[in-house]
C-alpha cells in the first residue's frame, strides 16, 4: 500500500512535467551509435556490452556491416556500455582506451546515442591528442553557438523593442523545427525547399502572435511583469500542444540524417554541420547588413533606442514591432531546424534551449542583436569545451554558472553600456 | 461516469502531497512576489535541496533524518544567501535569471552520473526517512475520513504537511501585519522611498528570500518524506511556474491565496484528467481525437492557457481585490 | 531632471474640503512630536539666521554653524558634467534653498549627498561625521532625510502604514519579534500616536485609513514630508516640495516647512517656485552647469547678475540683435517668404494651420494634467508657450503630437481632425517634434540620426541634407560622429536637424535651450527664427521666457494646466501679471 502511494503521487508529479509514465511501457528507450574507422568506414561486427550500474547485463549490441548498433533498454534510468575491444578488428583500437566503458542515463523515450571514437592507435593520449580534442570541441562550440544565436536574436530584439521578456520565444523555435519536419517527413518535400517555406511560416507565426496578443497587451497597459507571466503561460500551453499533435519522440529530417564525416585538418565535421554553420554565418550576416543597412532595419535599432523619438521621426512604432516578431520567428525556425539536424526534432527542444538563449542574450548585454550574437557564441563554444574538463552531462551548467558570474562582474553584459542612474 | 469516483478523487488531490507541496511553494513565492516584489523564478531549485538535503545526509552520510530535516532546511536558507547576496542589488530582472539558472544547475548536478555516488544520478536516492515515519502515532491500518481512504503513513505525513502550511500562514499572517511585513510591502511599492527612511532595503529583501526559500525546502522535505524518495525528474523547471500558476490563482498578497489556489490547481487537475479518462474509456471521445496517454498533455495545455487567461483577465486571482491591484504609484 | 512632465495629481478636491488650509494649531507641536536629537537641542533658529547676516554671499563661503559640509563632489554622466561642486556649507538650523535652472545638478547632487547615487570623487560631512560611501539608509538613520521630486507614495499601504513605516528603531521590523507582537504593541502604539499627531498637523488625519494611492498630488507630497519627519531629522531634504501643488495649498506646505525651521531643523530645499524660494529661505544656494555660482540671503541673489543670467536666460536685458543675427546666421537655401526675418508682428489672421481647442489630457489614468488648452498656430507663425515648472506646457506639445492620448477636446491640423493622432501619420502631415530629452539616437551617427529624419523618404537625401547643413553647418564637419558623444548644444543642433529633414510645415520644440549654456541658447534661439523665417511655423515651449517671447511673435502663458494669458510676444515679455505669474518675486527686485 505504501508503494502504491509513493508511485501514485510520484507519477502524477510527473505527469505535472508531461514526463509520460506510461511511456515506460512502450520499451522507446534504447541506445543506438556506429562504429567507424577514421576515415568513415564502418566497422561490423563488435560487441557492445550494457549493464546497468549493478552489473546487471541488460544485453549485447552488435554492430551490422553498417557499422551501426542499437539495442533497447528496460525502462529510463542509468545504463553503462562496455565496447569489448577484443572485438575490434587487428590495428584499430579507441581513441582513448579510457573510454571504453561509458556511464549515462536514458530519459524516458530517449534512444541514447553512444560514441566511441576509434584510432590507429598513434594519437592516443599526449598532448597533442588533447590541442585535437579540444579543436574538435571548440568547432562544435561555433556550431552549437551559432545555433543560439540565431535563435536569440529574435528574443533580444523583442526584448529590446518592446522589453518583454518572452519566455515563450523556445516554442517559436521548436514550431520552426516542427514545420518543416512535417513539411519534409508528412509532406513529403525535400529539406531544403521545406526550410524555406517554413521560414515564412516561422516569420507570420511571430508576427501573427504579436498582432493577436502582445499588441492588445501593450494597448491595455499591461504591465512587463504581467507580461512575462503571460508568456509563461503560452509557453506551457504551446509545449502541450507539440506533445499532442506530435508526440513525445525524437524525430530526424528525412535528409542528411546520418552522415559520415569529413576530415578538414584536424577536424572531423560532417557536411551537414558544414553547411549548417556556413549557413548560419550566411544569415547572421545577413541580419546584420539588415539591422545596419536597410531602413526597416534602422526602424528597428531606432525603436529599440528610443520610442517616442522613432515615433517622432515618422516611424510606425506598432508595424516595426510586428516586423521585430516577423524576423524573430523566421530566424527561430532557421534555429530550430538547425539543431533539429544536429541533434533531432522534439516536442521540448525549444524549451531545453531556452536558458541558454537567455544566457547569450544576458551575456552580451539585454536588447542588442550584437550582444546576443557575441553572447550566444560564448554561451556555445563554452558549452562545448567544457567537457574537456567536466563530464558532458554537465556542459550545460558550467555555461549557466559562467552566466552568473559574469552577471555579477559585468551586470550590463559585454557589449552593454552602462545605465545611467537617475 | 463515475462521479463519485471523479469528486473523490479530486478532494484527494486537493489535500493530498502535491497540493502541501505547491501550498508552501506557492506561500514562499508569495513572500518573494506577493509581498516584497521579488522575481524568483527558481523555486523548485529550494525545493530540491530541501528533500535532498534530507535524503543525502541519511542515505549516503548515514546520518540521522533528524539530522537530515535540518540540513534540508539549512540548504533551503544557504541557497537563498548563496543567490541573493550577490544579486539582490541588482536589478530585478537578474534576479529572475539567476534564480531559474540556479535550479537547473542544482537539477543537472544531483542527477548527473558524476554525482551518483552522492545523489543517486538520475534515479536518485529511496528510503531514507524510515526513521521519521517511526514516530507515526497511528497504528497501522487504514482510515477512513469521509470518502478518502488513507493508511496510518499517508494520515501521518499529510497531517504533518497541513500543520505546517498553517504554520506558516500563521507565520505569514503575523509577520505581514507587523512592522517587518510593512517594510517588506514597502520595497515593493517603492524602493527608494523605504531606502530614504532609513530601512536596509537589501537586508529586508535577503531576509524575504530566505523566508520564502525555507517555505519552498520544507515543502520539499515533507514530500520527500511522504513518498521516501526523491529524483531529479521531480525537479524540473515548470515546477516554479505551476506554483505561480497557484499564487495567482488563489490571489497574490494575500495569505490564504497561494494555499486556495494550489488546492483548487490539484482539483482542477485531477477532476479534468479522471473526467478525461472516463470519457475516452467510455468513448464520449473518440480515440482520433485523444488517446488517454494524451490525457495528461490536454491538461498542461489547459494549465498554460489558464495561467495567460487569469493574468489577462483577473489578475488578482480569487481572493484579490482588482482596484487594489490597479492603484499605482 | 526636473521638467514639467511629471504626472501629478490635482488638489483640487482637498482644496473644496477644506477652504482654510494651513497648520492646525491645535495639533500637537513638531518638538512634542519628535524625539529631539542631541545635536537639535537649545537651538535658536533666529540666532542661526542672525549669524548668516554677516556672511559675505560668495560661493563655497563658510558658515558660524555648518550642518552639512560639502568638498570636491563631482558626478560625470557619460561625459556630461552633473555636479561639479568646490565646496559648500549648508548652515544648521536655517532654510536653505537650492535653486538653478532645469539641469543645472541639483538633484543629481541631492541624490549624491544622501548615498542615492556614487560620486567620482568628493566628500562630505554631517556634524563631522563622514558620509561619503556611506549607503542611503545610513544616511538617513544619520538624521539625513530626504523626499523625491515624484513623490513616492507607498500605494498599496494605507497613510497610516506610510507614517509608521517612517519611525526608526522599531523592535517589529526584526524578522523574530515580528512573530511576537506583545513585544512590539507599546512602541506601534506609540508610532501611532506620533503619526496621529503628524497628519493632523499637516491636515491629512481624514485619510488616515485609505489608501496612499488615493491620494491627489499635492497630498501625496505632504503625506512625504509628514512621513520623512517620522524618522526625526536633524536635516530635512526636500526636492520640489511645491511641484505640481495647487496654490491654495502651497501657502499651507510653506507654512510647514517654516515650522521645521522654527522647531530646530535644518531644511534644504530644491524649488523652481521663486516665490516660495524668497519668502521662506533664509539662504539661497544657486547652481548652474553642475557648480555652485552663488550664495547669499534671498536678497542679494536677485541682484546678482550672474544669477539672474543662469535662471532667466543670458542678457535678458540685451535683444537678439539683427547685427548679432546677422554675424551667426548663415544663407538658408529655402525660399524665404515675404516676411522678412526679426519682423514680430503677426501675419494677417487667415484660416488657422493647428489649433486645439479645449485639450484634457494627462499620463496617469484619473488625472489630468492638462485641463482644457486652446492654442492657435497660424501659417508662417512662431509662438512660444511659457509658464511655470508644471503648467503643462510639455504635456500640450506632446498631447499635440499624439504622444499622449487626448481626453477630451479637439487638435485640427488644416481642418482636418487629428485629436490623438498617432505621430507617425502627424510627422507623413508635416509635422515635426524635439522631444527635450533623449532627443537624438545615441547609437546612431549624426548622419544616420538625420537619416532617421528622413524615414517617410519624402524627399531626396542629398537635397533635405544640404538645407540642413546649410542651417546647422556643425552637423556637416560631424557627420560620422556618433549622436551619443555629442555636447548638449551638438545634439540639440542634431535634433532639429532630423525634425527638420522631413520638410516640416510645423515644427514642435519642446524647450530647445533646456541645459544649455547661454551662449548655446541664444544660438539655438537664432537658430529657430530662421527655421521661422525660412517659412516654418513652430510652436516652442521654453523655460526661457525671455528669449523664446522675443523670437516669438505670440505667446501663450500656461499655469495649472490651462491657459492664464497670450498676446504678442513683446507685450507679454513686459506685462506685469506675466512677470509675476512666472518669475515670481524674483522680478521685482530685480
Amino acid at each position: 500500500m505504501r508503494r502504491t502511494f509513493t508511485i501514485a503521487v510520484t507519477a502524477l508529479l510527473l505527469s505535472v512535467l508531461g514526463i509520460a509514465t506510461a511511456s515506460a511501457q512502450d520499451e522507446t528507450e534504447g541506445v543506438q551509435g556506429s562504429i567507424t574507422t577514421q576515415d568513415d568506414e564502418p566497422v561490423p561486427e563488435v560487441v557492445i556490452l550494457i549493464e546497468t550500474p549493478d552489473g546487471e547485463v541488460v544485453g549485447e549490441a552488435i554492430t551490422g556491416p553498417d557499422g551501426q548498433f542499437q539495442l533497447g533498454v528496460p525502462g529510463p534510468g542509468d545504463y553503462q556500455a562496455t565496447l569489448q575491444a577484443e572485438t575490434l578488428p587487428e590495428g584499430l583500437e579507441l581513441r582513448n582506451p579510457d573510454r571504453a566503458t561509458l556511464e549515462f542515463p536514458v530519459n524516458s523515450g530517449q534512444v541514447r546515442t553512444l560514441l566511441f571514437p576509434l584510432g590507429d592507435g598513434s594519437a592516443v593520449a599526449g598532448g597533442s591528442a588533447l590541442w585535437r580534442t579540444a579543436l574538435q570541441l571548440f568547432v562544435e562550440g561555433l556550431k552549437f553557438g551559432l545555433i543560439i544565436a540565431m535563435s536569440a536574436i529574435g528574443l533580444s530584439l523583442i526584448f529590446g523593442t518592446t522589453g518583454l521578456v518572452n519566455f515563450a520565444h523556445g516554442e517559436l523555435v521548436t514550431l520552426g523545427a516542427l514545420v518543416v519536419w512535417g513539411l519534409n517527413q508528412a509532406l513529403g518535400i525535400h529539406l531544403i525547399p521545406a526550410v524555406l517555406i517554413g521560414v515564412v511560416i516561422g516569420a507570420f507565426a511571430g508576427a501573427a502572435q504579436d498582432r493577436a496578443l502582445w499588441r492588445p497587451l501593450r494597448d491595455r497597459g499591461t504591465g512587463l511583469i504581467a507580461m512575462l507571466v503571460i508568456s509563461i503561460g503560452l509557453s506551457i500551453f504551446a509545449r502541450y500542444v507539440f506533445l499532442y499533435i506530435f508526440d513525445g519522440r525524437a524525430r530526424p529530417y528525412g535528409q542528411y540524417a546520418v552522415q559520415s564525416a569529413w576530415n578538414i585538418g584536424p577536424v572531423r565535421i560532417t557536411p551537414k554541420d558544414l553547411t549548417v554553420m556556413v549557413l548560419s554565418v550566411v544569415v547572421l550576416v545577413a541580419v546584420g547588413l539588415l539591422l545596419q543597412k536597410t531602413k526597416i532595419g534602422r526602424a528597428m535599432r531606432a525603436v529599440a533606442g528610443n520610442r517616442d523619438l522613432a515615433a517622432s521621426s515618422g516611424i510606425d512604432v506598432e508595424k516595426v514591432i510586428m516586423y521585430v516578431w516577423a524576423l524573430g520567428g523566421a530566424l527561430a525556425t532557421l534555429g530550430g531546424v538547425a539543431f533539429g539536424l544536429a541533434e533531432s526534432v522534439r516536442w521540448e527542444m525549444g524549451f531545453t534551449l531556452l536558458l541558454l538563449m537567455f544566457a547569450g542574450v544576458v551575456l552580451g548585454g539585454l536588447g542588442t542583436a550584437y550582444g546576443a550574437l557575441v553572447g550566444s557564441m560564448i554561451v556555445g563554444i563554452f558549452v562545448q569545451m567544457s567537457t574537456l574538463v567536466v563530464s558532458p552531462e554537465l556542459k550545460n551548467v558550467g555555461a549557466l554558472l559562467v552566466m552568473i558570474i559574469i552577471l555579477l562582474v559585468r551586470p550590463q553584459g559585454i557589449l552593454g553600456k552602462k545605465q545611467r542612474v537617475g | 461516469m463515475d462521479w463519485s469516483l471523479i469528486f473523490t478523487q479530486a478532494l484527494g488531490a486537493a489535500v493530498g502531497l502535491n497540493a502541501i507541496l505547491f501550498a508552501l511553494a506557492a506561500m514562499g513565492l508569495n513572500i518573494h512576489f506577493g509581498y516584497t516584489g521579488l522575481l524568483n523564478f527558481g523555486q523548485v531549485g529550494f525545493i530540491a535541496v530541501g528533500a535532498y538535503g534530507l535524503a543525502i545526509s541519511v542515505s549516503t552520510f548515514g546520518l540521522s533524518a533528524w539530522v537530515g530535516l535540518l540540513v534540508g532546511m539549512s540548504l533551503g536558507v544557504i541557497l537563498a544567501l548563496v543567490l541573493g547576496i550577490p544579486t539582490l542589488r541588482l536589478r530585478a530582472d537578474y534576479l529572475a535569471i539567476v534564480t531559474i539558472a540556479a535550479s537547473e544547475i542544482i537539477r543537472f548536478t544531483l542527477g548527473s552520473v558524476a554525482f551518483r555516488d552522492i545523489s543517486g544520478g538520475s534515479s536518485g536516492l529511496q528510503q531514507f526517512a524510515g526513521e521519521i515515519r517511526a514516530v507515526n502515532p497511528f497504528p497501522p491500518g487504514n482510515y477512513a475520513i469521509g470518502p478518502l481512504t488513507y493508511t496510518a503513513n499517508q494520515l501521518f505525513i499529510t497531517i504533518v504537511g497541513w500543520s505546517i502550511v498553517a504554520l506558516f500562514a500563521f507565520s505569514t499572517y503575523s509577520t505581514m501585519r507587523s512592522p517587518w511585513g510593512r517594510v517588506l510591502k514597502s520595497i515593493r511599492e517603492a524602493e527608494d522611498a523605504a531606502t530614504s527612511l532609513g530601512k536596509s532595503v537589501y537586508g529586508f529583501k535577503l531576509q524575504s528570500l530566505v523566508y520564502g526559500g525555507l517555505a519552498a525546502a520544507l515543502g520539499g522535505i515533507i514530500v520527500a518524506i511522504g513518498v521516501d524518495s526523491v529524483s531529479p525528474q521531480n525537479y524540473m523547471t515548470p515546477i516554479t511556474f505551476f506554483a505561480y500558476l497557484a499564487l495567482i490563482l488563489g490571489g497574490t498578497a494575500r495569505v490564504f491565496g497561494p494555499i486556495l489556489g494550489s488546492m483548487i490547481f490539484w482539483m482542477l487537475l485531477s477532476l479534468t484528467d479522471t473526467i478525461l479518462r472516463q470519457a475516452i474509456g467510455q468513448g464520449y471521445i473518440p480515440s482520433w481525437l485523444m488517446t488517454s496517454t494524451q490525457v495528461g498533455q490536454v491538461r498542461f495545455m489547459m494549465v498554460g492557457l489558464g495561467l495567460m487567461l487569469l493574468m489577462i483577465f483577473r489578475p488578482q486571482g480569487i481572493l484579490g481585490d482588482r482596484r487594489e491591484m490597479e492603484l499605482d504609484a | 531632471m526636473p521638467d514639467d512632465n511629471t504626472p501629478v495629481a490635482s488638489d483640487d478636491e482637498v482644496v473644496a474640503g477644506d477652504p482654510s488650509p494651513g497648520i492646525d494649531h491645535e495639533a500637537p507641536s513638531l518638538g512634542e512630536l519628535l524625539p529631539t536629537p542631541a545635536g537639535r537641542s537649545g537651538l535658536d533658529p533666529r540666532a542661526q539666521a542672525a549669524a548668516l547676516l554677516d556672511v559675505e554671499p560668495v560661493p563655497g563661503v563658510a558658515k558660524p554653524d555648518a550642518a552639512l559640509v560639502v568638498d570636491n563632489v563631482r558626478k560625470l554622466f557619460g561625459g556630461l558634467k552633473a555636479v561639479d561642486v568646490d565646496h559648500v556649507e549648508f548652515q544648521r538650523g536655517v532654510i536653505t534653498a537650492l535653486i538653478g535652472p532645469n539641469g543645472a545638478g541639483k538633484t543629481t547632487l541631492f541624490n549624491l549627498l544622501t548615498g542615492f547615487d556614487t560620486p567620482d570623487t568628493g566628500t562630505w560631512q554631517f556634524d563631522g561625521k563622514e558620509l561619503g560611501g556611506v549607503r542611503a539608509h545610513k544616511v538617513a538613520r544619520a538624521g539625513m532625510v530626504r523626499t523625491f521630486q515624484l513623490t513616492k507614495a507607498l500605494s498599496k499601504l494605507t497613510v497610516m502604514e506610510n507614517m509608521r513605516l517612517g519611525a526608526t528603531g522599531q523592535i517589529g521590523e526584526r524578522f523574530l519579534a515580528a512573530h511576537m507582537p506583545w513585544r512590539w504593541r507599546s512602541q506601534e502604539a506609540e508610532v501611532t500616536t506620533r503619526a496621529e499627531g503628524l497628519l493632523k498637523r499637516f491636515k491629512l488625519d481624514h485619510m488616515t485609513d485609505q489608501f496612499a494611492g488615493t491620494l491627489s498630488g499635492g497630498q501625496r507630497k505632504l503625506l512625504e514630508m509628514s512621513r520623512a519627519l517620522m524618522v526625526a531629522p536633524d536635516v530635512i531634504m526636500l526636492d520640489e516640495p511645491m511641484a505640481g501643488v495647487n496654490p491654495a495649498l502651497t501657502q499651507s506646505l510653506l507654512e510647514h516647512v517654516k515650522s521645521l525651521r522654527d522647531e530646530g531643523m535644518t531644511v534644504i530645499f530644491v524649488e523652481h517656485d521663486m516665490d516660495m524660494v524668497m519668502d521662506i529661505s533664509d539662504w539661497v544656494v544657486v547652481m548652474a552647469e553642475g557648480g555652485i555660482i552663488a550664495e547669499g540671503p534671498p536678497a542679494s541673489i536677485g541682484e546678482n547678475r550672474q544669477v539672474v543670467d543662469a535662471y532667466l536666460g543670458a542678457h535678458h536685458d540685451e535683444d537678439l540683435t539683427d547685427e548679432e543675427e546677422d554675424e551667426t546666421s548663415r544663407p538658408v537655401a529655402l525660399a524665404v517668404k515675404d516676411r522678412p526675418a526679426g519682423d514680430t508682428t503677426a501675419p494677417a489672421p487667415d484660416e488657422f494651420l493647428l489649433q486645439a481647442s479645449s485639450v484634457i489630457a494627462g499620463y496617469v489614468p484619473g488625472v489630468d494634467i492638462l485641463k482644457g488648452c486652446n492654442l492657435e498656430l497660424r501659417d508662417g507663425e512662431f509662438i512660444g508657450i511659457i509658464g511655470p515648472n508644471g503648467a503643462g506646457k510639455s504635456t500640450l506639445l506632446k498631447s499635440l503630437f499624439g504622444l499622449i492620448p487626448i481626453r477630451d477636446g479637439s487638435v485640427t491640423l488644416r481642418g482636418e481632425t487629428i485629436t490623438s493622432a498617432p505621430a507617425h501619420k502627424l510627422v507623413a502631415m508635416g509635422v515635426g517634434y524635439v522631444p527635450q530629452i533623449n532627443n537624438v539616437f545615441p547609437d546612431l551617427t549624426v548622419e544616420e540620426n538625420l537619416q532617421m529624419g528622413l524615414y517617410l523618404g519624402t524627399h531626396p537625401f542629398a537635397e533635405r541634407l544640404d538645407v540642413v547643413c546649410t542651417l546647422f553647418p556643425l552637423l556637416g564637419q560631424r557627420r560620422k560622429q556618433s549622436a551619443g558623444s555629442l555636447s548638449g548644444g551638438e545634439r540639440q543642433m542634431v535634433a532639429m536637424g532630423r525634425a527638420m529633414m522631413s520638410d516640416p510645415s510645423v515644427l514642435l520644440l519642446d524647450e530647445p535651450s533646456a541645459g544649455l549654456s547661454p551662449a548655446l541658447q541664444d544660438e539655438v534661439f537664432v537658430r529657430c527664427r530662421e527655421i521661422n523665417a525660412a517659412g516654418v511655423s513652430i510652436v516652442m515651449v521654453e523655460q526661457n521666457a525671455r528669449r523664446c517671447l522675443q523670437v516669438a511673435h505670440r505667446g501663450y502663458v500656461l499655469d495649472q494646466g490651462t491657459n492664464a494669458y497670450e498676446g504678442r510676444g513683446r507685450d507679454l515679455l513686459v506685462d506685469p501679471k506675466v512677470i509675476e505669474l512666472y518669475l515670481g518675486t524674483l522680478a521685482k527686485v530685480d
